[in-house]
């Protein structure tokens, strides 16, 4: 069973499903059995619609005693010590081994499309640019790390923004900006001490 | 056959969920004929609203939200993991109604897979759009803003890819 002619698009069919009455389709459909037959088989597939997810919140890390974070934060930089001898890296400066106080670091993203901002985007094209913008307790002059890594590939971490050291506050912007390609999703983590907070972007084509 | 009505059906146009409800079987409809499996097909278009949800505007319509879908499922395919487990299930899914097919090949997608290694993402949406959606050239052309001159190159040389991708075949 072939159509009569060029068939009627599945846009226009479901369109057309929708109440959507244009001429030449329903001439079309009046006269052609395959594509009535695509045409029934849309008014026939009735299913219940899922609801939609809610969309992902990143939670906020919960307030944790200072024993549970100091002793993480000793053992880390005890590490990051160890590490400085083994490898011979330059050391880190003292804020590197800060551990956020009240652990509470909140990682915001912004996006930059074509001059549009949008605030904790969930997807990027090659052509966006971000920034981070840090939450941590007021106060305190930190060293945030950021890494971006693939999310299920193989690739190292990448850290595309300088070491800058910035005092703690509400919704602090670290200096520099980065792009994110790829066509997988992207994790971008910022780390305080031993405080860290992520966010997942997908990788997003046009429109 | 004229050219689409492109006139958005009518939908609360600030309102997701209205678009969700009146779009949502259309748009599940569309990604199963892609990746043939309803289940994959409920996840894209749940992310895609999901997606969209904070920055949603009134120029979101079913066209636009055709295209949306049809890149999140060639992003799907792309991706090697995805792209193995689709290609599991295409055996045992049904396949959909073919009116319009590539070299009398219906166009799955275990072939979408195959040129999508080969074609960039303007070859793959119209290959989706004609021989998945089966839309004619001038809809092609007013769907993805093109001329009908470039459509007519892009299917051009998609047959060129399948044609050089059988021959690969016969080869080996």
């Amino acid at each position: 069973m072939s159509c009569i002619a060029e068939p009627v698009s599945w846009l226009r069919l479901e369109r057309h499903a929708l109440g959507e009455r244009e001429a030449a389709t329903v001439a079309h459909l009046a006269a052609c059995q395959t594509c009535r037959a695509c045409a029934d088989a849309i008014a026939a597939d009735t299913f219940e619609l899922p609801a939609l997810r809610p969309a992902v919140v990143i939670p906020l890390r919960k307030k944790r005693p200072l024993w549970q974070i100091a002793a993480p934060a000793f053992a880390l930089a005890a590490a990051a010590v160890v590490a400085l001898v083994v490898v011979s890296r330059p050391p880190p400066r003292e804020a590197d081994r800060f551990a956020v106080k009240g652990g509470e670091l909140v990682l915001g993203l912004v996006r930059e499309r074509a001059g549009m901002i949008a605030d904790d985007a969930t997807t990027f094209r090659p052509t966006d640019r971000w920034k981070v913008v840090v939450t941590c307790p007021p106060g305190e002059a930190v060293a945030p790390s950021v890494s971006v890594v693939e999310v299920g590939g193989s690739a190292p971490a990448d850290h595309p923004l300088v070491d800058a050291t910035v005092a703690c506050g509400n919704r602090v912007v670290l200096p520099g900006a980065f792009t994110l390609t790829g066509l997988r999703a992207n994790q971008v983590c910022v780390t305080i001490g031993e405080a860290r907070a992520c966010r997942t972007v997908a990788a997003e084509l046009a429109p | 056959m004229e050219a689409a009505n492109d006139k958005p059906v009518a939908v609360a146009a600030d309102d997701p969920q209205s678009a969700y409800r009146a779009f949502g079987p259309a748009l599940i409809r569309k990604a199963q004929r892609i990746l043939r499996s309803r289940e994959d097909a409920v996840d894209i278009v749940q992310t895609l609203f999901a997606d969209l949800i904070p920055r949603w505007n009134s120029d979101v319509d079913l066209p636009y939200l055709y295209r949306a879908i049809t890149n999140r499922c060639l992003n799907a395919i792309r991706d090697r993991q995805t792209r193995t487990r689709i290609l599991e299930r295409e055996g045992t899914a049904v396949a959909p109604v073919a009116r319009v097919r590539l070299l009398d090949e219906v166009v799955g997608v275990r072939l979408l897979a195959a040129l999508a290694d080969q074609l960039d993402e303007g070859h793959l949406e119209v290959l989706v759009a004609r021989f998945v959606d089966d839309m004619t050239q001038d809809e092609i052309a007013e769907h993805l803003g093109l001329s009908r001159k470039t459509i007519g190159k892009r299917l051009d040389r998609i047959r060129d890819a399948v044609i050089a991708l059988r021959g690969e075949e016969v080869a080996s």
